[in-house]
């Protein structure tokens, strides 16, 4: 560099020293230009997110044993889906736990009898519901369902929803990063971020999984990104993306390939598990601030290297 | 304006440790040089700002495109690692500018004392971005003056009242114009120095080696079983925001195993607000940013590692980053969707 600012200290014991060398270039944030720091708030107060909920039945099933003549009662627990879910939804439901998870409350019912009936060579006689602990619920709010075509499992993305293009001020694009607060409800009562956190990311995730577990996927998130329109002016793009997660078994399973959690013979306590539910989704009337922060003096200082050269591995 | 070299720099002002007896003050209008707090300040040449000390520039070619060789990562980037030799682990960060000139969020990286490689293999880490690319592409990778394996604290004077920034006085401050360009562009990439820009100032570097041996198992009846990952609180690496304000933070996590050329290997943290997808662990641990604090919290994680128990000697080390980069939130631009 041939050019720059250069700081030296007194001479000290015959040795002068460079106090501070700003031949280097800086990541800098342009505070001259107010659309690099500014601050976009975000009120969101009109977008229905999906939400949805599996059902959960107890019940016992009576089998009797025609050769000696008694009978065995078997608790089992049914967990389905409301029957307008999609089906990509269905399969997002049931793709990520060991519980199947059936479209219809009484093919549940059968399954789960007769998987035990063979198990156990008795014939079943009689079906006793205890309690429906949970009404499978589902609404699309206002997305439509799509398959995910990433490389990864399904996971019943909804169609994302374009919310705000912020003009960057720029021909050229920009090292950013940006944050941004949630606060009021019902984002507040979910899990949401935290207030005040600072978003490095182009995947922001707004409701953080119910459960204990990081396996679960965030069900809503806005995503940012970098555009351009036909004039070359670089914008930041926020989208909205839906979708549901399950929280479901953390933990070890009995039996984890029958059709059901049921309680193993012998046992009158079931082994750990948690109920699946899809999260209920939904961010209407909630506040988000968000930063944008562009960086400057980026991506085109290219200068020598102090050594080495790019090697694949 | 005024400008002092004064001789009142107590403290060790960059990481390269230098004692900062000279330098260049600017101070806002209404302070004066020599007493004036830090947030009364334009521009303070002891900052301990963020340079950049290497550069790399790589254009993706199809070569670059993992085949059908390996069906489970087909169509991402190659590892590719680039070679700065500066012999401290510095801190990087790589871009994808996209062939309209756009620019993506930051890509994580590993990194070493010699290295910066991509970490384009590992399923739990920007799984979408290293797909979001097209040959022609550029990578851009950073790296930075701070050493993560350094303990570093900048003592900020935070002033009393909270003073903001002041209005732009086009006629107040220094400018370095970079070579062949006027001082009088209005355009930041044109200068090497501005002190109405403000470059992220390194607050704190907070290192720890607490954690040997983590048993990356967990109970179920008594009975043992192996997990996915061992989730491992942060002793006493967080740093406290006196302000309220929000910081850039890192974290990096030593890697068990050496590189091919026996450099100690750091992997980046996961940033909490990362959109989490099922199977997309962490690969060492998470960082919360917020308004009151920079924490983190760590994991041992099998995917990442590739061994169900630490060999032994190994010691989970962390290192945290904090970076201060003032955002003005007093105008915001309301938008209702």
């Amino acid at each position: 560099m041939s050019s720059g600012l250069l700081i030296k200290s007194q001479p000290r014991n015959g040795k002068q020293e460079i106090t501070t060398d700003f031949s280097k270039p800086f990541m800098m944030i342009d505070r001259t230009v107010r659309e690099h720091e500014q601050a976009i708030e975000l009120t969101v107060n009109s977008i229905d997110l999906p939400y949805a909920a599996v059902g959960v039945q107890h019940g016992v099933m009576r089998y009797r044993n025609d050769q000696y003549g008694f009978d065995i009662d078997y608790h089992m627990i049914i967990y389905f889906i409301d029957s307008s879910v999609p089906e990509i939804v269905y399969r997002a439901a049931s793709a990520p736990t060991t519980l199947p998870i059936w479209k219809d409350l009484g093919a549940g019912q059968n399954a789960s009898v007769n998987y035990i009936a063979n198990k156990i060579g008795m014939r079943p006689i009689q079906w006793i519901t205890w309690e429906t602990l949970q009404q499978p619920q589902y609404s699309s709010g206002s997305f439509s369902a799509k398959p995910y075509t990433g490389n990864y499992d399904v996971e019943g993305m909804f169609y994302p929803k374009k919310i705000y293009s912020a003009a960057l001020n720029s021909q050229k694009g920009l090292i950013w990063d940006y944050g941004f607060i949630t606060r009021n409800s019902p984002l507040a009562n979910t899990g949401s971020m935290p207030n005040g956190t600072l978003v490095q990311n182009s995947n922001i995730a707004l409701e953080i999984p119910m459960s204990n577990t990081i396996f679960a996927t965030s069900p809503t998130n806005l995503s940012l990104r970098q555009t351009k329109d036909s004039n070359g002016q670089v914008f930041a793009e926020l989208e909205i993306n839906a979708g549901i997660a399950l929280i479901t078994c953390t933990f070890y399973v009995y039996d984890s390939n029958s059709p059901c959690a049921w309680f193993s013979d012998g046992q009158d306590t079931p082994w750990n598990y948690v109920l699946p539910t899809l999260v209920k989704s939904n961010i209407k009337g909630s506040i988000i601030n968000l930063y944008i922060r562009a960086f400057s003096n980026d991506t085109k200082n290219s200068y020598s290297l102090p050594g080495g050269d790019k090697v694949v591995i | 304006m005024s400008v002092a070299n004064d001789g009142t720099f107590g403290y060790t002002g960059n990481q390269t440790g230098s004692k900062q007896d000279a330098g260049i003050k600017v101070s806002q209008f209404g302070y004066d040089t020599r007493s004036a707090p830090d947030v009364g300040l334009l521009f303070n040449s002891s900052w301990p700002n963020q340079q950049i000390v290497a550069y790399f520039d790589h254009t993706i070619t199809s070569e670059d495109i993992i085949g059908s060789e390996d069906a489970a990562y087909s169509g991402r980037l190659k590892s590719l690692t680039f070679r700065h030799d500066l012999g401290t682990v510095y801190h990087a960060e790589a871009f994808f500018v996209h062939i309209n000139d756009t620019v993506s969020a930051p890509l994580p990286v590993k990194i070493t004392k010699k290295t910066v490689s991509l970490y384009t293999k590992d399923s739990n880490l920007g799984s979408e971005a290293w797909k979001d690319f097209s040959i022609g592409d550029r990578i851009i990778v950073l790296v930075y003056n701070i050493d993560i394996e350094k303990n570093f604290e900048y003592d900020f004077n935070f002033g009393v009242g909270g003073l903001g920034i002041g209005a732009y006085d086009k006629n107040v401050g220094i400018k370095v114009p970079s070579k062949g360009k006027i001082k009088e562009s209005s355009n930041l990439r044109d200068f090497l120095l501005h002190s109405r820009a403000s470059s992220p100032m390194v607050m704190y570097i907070g290192t720890n080696d607490e954690y040997t041996r983590p048993s990356p198992t967990y109970y179920v009846q008594g009975v043992e079983q192996i997990y996915q990952m061992e989730r491992i609180q942060s002793g006493s690496l967080s740093w406290r925001a006196d302000d309220g304000g929000i910081y850039r933070s890192v974290g990096y996590e030593l890697l068990p195993e050496l590189t091919s050329s026996g450099d100690v290997e750091y992997a980046p943290m996961t940033p909490i607000n990362t959109m989490l997808r099922r199977q997309s662990l962490p690969p060492t641990g998470l960082i919360y940013p917020s308004s009151s604090k920079v924490e983190i919290t760590s994991f041992w994680n099998h995917d990442t590692f590739q061994k169900d128990k630490p060999p032994a000697g190994y010691t989970i080390t962390n290192s945290i980053i904090v970076m201060r980069a003032p955002i003005d939130a007093t105008l915001p631009k309301k938008v209702e969707v």
